[in-house]
């Protein structure tokens, strides 16, 4: 036990800070931009996941997010955070290719919900309840839809004001947008997700 | 989405029930914005209902987690991004 003790208490290496981890890629270390990838692609592909509302769209967004942050990082200035700088890139690039898109996805009910997807449900409660189970997943799938059925620029607040939960003035340095104007499309993003998800609450 | 807002009603303390509601929701309200607020759902039943349709929509989506990166899409990643890295070292 006291073994065990002390190995709790051993020193943790702090992780490397974002930005120090920039000037070295800036110094053309390339395995710090490796260090940068391995900490934000989990966020990243969760951010291009639901703008883009499929995984084969959201890998496509997120090799063009991380490979355009690299061509571009020699510019990267430290006026904002690394994170902010990454997370606009994504969400530019999402929108880019959803306003390219030319028809919507239709997404079958049927699909599985994806890879990885099923380990990250995490619904204890339910475990014994069938019925609550399945309504849980009705749920998802109500809200998947809705969330895909946004346009795209309330949809990017919704996603990244209350689905990665980033506050507003995160939200409008990474769009380009006013406070006030992205409140204001967080309030229409969510009337209308509270429209089509009415029957499950 | 042109009005999204046209379910809520025409009464002046509505239409500023509903513009101050964003902030009351993110817990950005001052105290007496919320005082008035509560005060009005109390009277309204309407802007109630609105109320709890979007804090039950919000608390719903707020508990989904978030997902694993598949092991596929970050094979893609890694390749191209391999590939991007050895192509600028063979350059230096």
């Amino acid at each position: 036990m006291a073994r065990r003790n002390e190995l709790q208490v051993a020193p943790k290496a702090l992780p490397v800070p974002d930005d120090e981890l920039v000037r070295r890629v800036q110094a053309g270390k390339t395995e710090a931009f490796e260090e940068l990838v391995r900490r934000y692609e989990r966020k990243v592909y969760n951010v291009v996941y639901r703008l883009m509302g499929n995984e084969q769209d959201a890998t496509e967004a997120m090799q063009d997010t991380f490979l355009r942050a690299y061509r571009f990082i020699g510019k990267f200035q430290f006026k904002s955070s690394f994170f902010t700088w990454l997370y606009r890139i994504a969400t530019n690039t999402s929108l880019t290719k959803l306003r390219q898109r030319k028809s919507p996805v239709v997404m079958s009910l049927d699909e599985p919900v994806g890879e990885g997807r099923d380990l990250a449900l995490e619904v204890p409660d339910y475990k014994y309840n069938p019925e609550k189970m399945m309504r849980q997943r009705e749920l998802r799938t109500a809200l998947k839809d809705a969330v895909d059925g946004l346009p795209p620029d309330y949809r990017s607040v919704v996603v990244l004001r209350d689905l990665e939960g980033l506050s507003n003035e995160e939200v409008s340095k990474i769009l380009k947008l006013s406070v006030p104007a992205v409140k204001s499309r967080l309030h229409r993003g969510r009337l209308a997700l509270r429209e089509v998800l009415a029957d499950y609450l | 989405m042109d009005e999204p807002d046209s379910d809520v009603s025409n009464c002046p303390e509505c239409v500023e029930f509903a513009r101050l509601v964003t902030d009351y929701l993110d817990g950005d309200a001052t105290i007496e914005v919320r005082q008035e607020l509560m005060l009005h759902v109390h009277l309204c039943p309407h802007c109630a209902r609105l109320l709890w349709g979007l804090e039950r929509t919000i608390e719903c989506y707020r508990s989904e987690s978030s997902c694993e990166v598949p092991a596929s899409a970050r094979r893609q990643l890694w390749e191209a991004l391999m590939r991007e890295l050895r192509g600028d070292e063979q350059e230096d």
